[in-house]
């Protein structure tokens, strides 16, 4: 019988995406050093090809997970008050969530 | 030889203060727990525990330069001087070096380190094969002097609720043992967020170890078997 270990969620989320970030990173390095896009509208085109999108969506969602679950350790370990870390968890979640809807707003300006 | 020692006696003193003492000429081969001795015959008022002497009981253990190490089998000519003793870190101290355990012990005892075996006994011996054997070593050598738990940051902030390297590598020396029938429940109390999964991967518990363990590949394998598990 298979089983799922709840607080080993956080725990691949933070593997997966990390392994995703370093492939996107490098990617994206790569792009810039070697073909970067000349002119706006060609970085336009870049961003709004679907495959590209679609990473970028996937980018957005990682970074996300890998900052919260990161974040939330280093709150986990130092502050001790259930409280303040409450509150603290809140502002991060509440921070990471704008941060992901102002990016998702960038991309729909820049592919429209 | 000069040596800088914790001293604090919670009940008279307001807080803790470090004692100098020298000792004149190191004897060669002199170990640290020989020179703690001598420094006790000076002032008899100085308190830590020791029992064999020889890195086999772990009841000396405490903090060396920075250090949490075995006084017994601490050797001075390696040490710079003066020798900075304190008590190992983070947990409350009893009396100058010697610290309050019970917690660490408590860890201990919640990952059940015994054998559990369901089904009716044997007759005989439950044999395994020397590979399945092989699986032990490294994990059973553990004296729990505790060295590796309280050079732990992760142990130091939530003692309560991560079990620490120690009781951690001893849950990995269970699951690895073929005999052993409770897998499945010892991998589930290990689940959650604090008591396995505060490990950062710091590995300050491998840095100290006297006896030369890796709890962090023991809890390196415990993830490996929950991952296989969960798939």
């Amino acid at each position: 019988m298979t089983r799922r270990f709840q607080g080993m969620n956080a725990w691949i989320l933070q593997r997966v995406s990390a392994v995703y970030l370093a492939l996107f990173f490098s990617y994206v390095i790569y792009v810039f050093i070697f073909i970067p896009p000349s002119s706006h509208e060609e970085f336009k085109l870049w961003i709004s090809n679907p495959v590209m999108s679609i990473a970028m969506l996937l980018f957005l969602a990682m970074i996300l997970g890998h900052a919260w679950v990161g974040i939330r350790d280093v709150f986990m370990d130092y502050i001790p008050s259930l409280t303040i870390r409450a509150i603290a968890l809140m502002l991060l979640a509440i921070s990471l969530f704008s941060c992901g809807v102002w990016v998702i707003r960038i991309m729909v300006v820049a592919i429209i | 030889m000069k040596l800088k020692i914790y001293r604090y006696n919670p009940s008279q003193d307001q807080k803790p203060k470090m004692q100098e003492f020298d000792l004149g000429e190191t004897a060669p081969g002199m170990m640290l727990l020989e020179a703690l001795l001598q420094c006790k015959n000076s002032d008899e008022s100085l308190s830590f525990r020791r029992s064999c002497g020889e890195g086999v009981c772990g009841s000396d253990a405490m903090n060396i330069n920075g250090r949490n190490g075995l006084a017994c089998i601490t050797s001075v000519a390696d040490l710079k001087q003066p020798i900075v003793i304190r008590p190992l870190p983070g947990r409350p101290v009893i009396r100058d070096l010697i610290v309050d355990l019970s917690g660490f012990y408590q860890q201990y005892r919640t990952v059940k380190p015994y054998l559990v075996y369901n089904d009716p006994k044997p007759e005989v011996e439950i044999l395994q094969s020397p590979e399945d054997r092989d699986e032990l070593d490294g994990l059973y050598e553990c004296i729990l002097c505790a060295c590796c738990s309280t050079a732990c940051p992760s142990f130091w902030w939530n003692p309560d609720k991560f079990l620490g390297p120690a009781a951690l590598l001893q849950a990995w020396r269970f699951i690895a043992d073929t005999r052993d029938q409770a897998t499945e429940e010892r991998l589930a109390s290990l689940d959650g967020p604090y008591r396995m999964f505060r490990c950062h991967t710091i590995m300050n518990c491998v840095e100290v170890c006297p006896k030369g363990l890796n709890p962090t590949s023991a809890i390196g394998k415990i993830r490996q078997k929950m991952l296989k598990q969960s798939l």
